[in-house]
């Protein structure tokens, strides 16, 4: 006995265009949108941490959509991304909010994870990153897997990826451009599967810290 | 998740965002409203999944292994009885104060008898099991293979295997990737029998803290 009261496509609820959507007294209404602003004293917490997490996720958005990719969620994987990194890697209290890079989580996945990860410092202008592969894992299946390191500078706000070496070759030698190496610098990995479907956790490798300000 | 009952066509449960229900003998159906509080219980039941979630997510390779011939209903798979094991037994504490008990967590189910008197022992990145290889006890085989899991509540990682020694050898070593900083370690044992066709229970063997040695 199923009774629709609300013709054909049924009602909608939200903004659309100038008009609003609604349910009120179980009617299906429109009406115009009201002009309501938030004035810069009443602002709410979730406000100041949404500026701080958007503006520092941003950037690692094309990286984001690999990380956090699902063919089933509704919402988009950056939605998906500062959902998860909503509470977990903002610290602080409003409206200070600062980032904790080391809990920030740019893929989710069940790809076999990064084991001990590691930051070298090979010269002023060159790192390596090495990890470790567990004996029980199944290399065969797991050793073409790209590593894909991302480097964020907080001076520039801005992303750099490095995709050159893959699972089996247990390291990656990467020469610093200048724009990396003025101001300070935090390392993320994670591997991505050949066939561009399964990814891993990824894991806070490490910051570069310098205080050059020109070289 | 809307079911269908086959002697009369009828559709209940969710489908959508419609709602198909007895009432009065009658099948009728509805629109689903938005759920915007829930219950204490229910509160409870979501943090016991956050909890467990997460937990069970390394380990899956390991659970399907664990909990594949384990008798379940016709529409369960390993997971289901993974979850409905460990969600009511392995938490501990009074809502809002749940945590995960390590002790009383089961990773395998079967009728294989259990290891003997198992002890582990940390040997600098190497986990060393030993246990006692008693064939007298009934159903224990020669053939059967040791699993052994070390699991990291820190990070959220797993390192396990599910064809270690024989029953007979005593001993098995599960070698771990090496460690930056502390690193607490739980661990678990059990058995597999050689046509994997049965398990036996998992047996906790120990928590155990990998700490930087001293120089």
């Amino acid at each position: 006995m199923a009774v629709f009261r609300k013709g054909f496509l049924g009602g909608f609820k939200g903004k659309l265009g100038p008009g609003v959507g609604t349910t009120w007294r179980n009617l299906d209404v429109l009406k115009s949108r009201s002009t309501k602003t938030i004035e810069k004293d009443k602002l709410l917490p979730q406000n100041f941490r949404l500026d701080v997490l958007s503006r520092f996720l941003g950037p690692f958005k094309p990286f984001i959509r690999i990380g956090f990719y699902h063919k089933k969620n509704k919402d988009s994987p950056f939605n998906r991304a500062m959902h998860y990194n909503w509470h977990r890697a903002v610290k602080g209290k409003a409206p200070n909010f600062v980032i904790d890079y080391s809990k920030i989580i740019l893929s989710r996945g069940d790809r076999e994870p990064v084991w001990s990860g590691n930051l070298i410092t090979v010269q002023e202008d060159q790192i390596s990153i090495t990890w470790e592969v567990t004996e029980a894992a199944k290399m065969r299946i797991i050793g073409n897997d790209r590593a894909i390191v991302l480097i964020y500078n907080d001076r520039a706000e801005k992303v750099q990826s490095f995709k050159t070496a893959i699972r089996s070759d247990l390291a990656v030698r990467i020469d610093l451009p200048l724009a990396l190496r003025l101001g300070n610098s935090h390392i993320w990995m994670f591997f991505l599967s050949p066939d561009g479907r399964h990814v891993s956790n990824s894991e806070y490798i490490g910051e570069l810290l310098s205080e050059a300000t020109e070289i | 998740m809307g079911l269908l009952d086959g002697a009369f066509g009828d559709f209940t449960g969710r489908i959508g965002n419609m709602v198909f229900y007895k009432l009065n003998g009658k099948i009728v159906g509805r629109t689903i409203g938005i759920v915007e509080t829930y219950s204490e219980k229910q509160e409870e039941v979501r943090m016991r999944t956050q909890l467990i979630s997460p937990f069970l997510t390394p380990l899956k390779d390991f659970i399907r292994v664990g909990f594949r011939n384990t008798p379940k209903p016709q529409d369960w798979d390993f997971y289901s009885v993974a979850t409905s094991v460990n969600k009511p037994g392995a938490i501990k504490g009074i809502y809002p104060n749940l945590e995960i008990n390590y002790k009383k967590v089961i990773l395998s189910l079967g009728s294989v008898p259990s290891p003997k008197n198992p002890k582990v022992i940390l040997n600098d990145n190497i986990l060393e099991f030993s246990w006692e290889p008693d064939l007298d006890a009934g159903g224990a085989d020669l053939l059967d293979q040791v699993m052994l899991v070390a699991y990291f509540p820190q990070t959220l990682k797993a390192v396990f295997i599910t064809s270690g020694a024989r029953r007979t050898a005593g001993t098995e070593k599960l070698k771990l990737p090496s460690f930056n900083e502390k690193t607490v370690i739980e661990t678990y044992i059990s058995f597999i029998t050689d046509d994997r066709t049965d398990v036996s229970n998992s047996v906790y063997t120990g928590r155990l803290t990998w700490k930087k040695p001293s120089k």
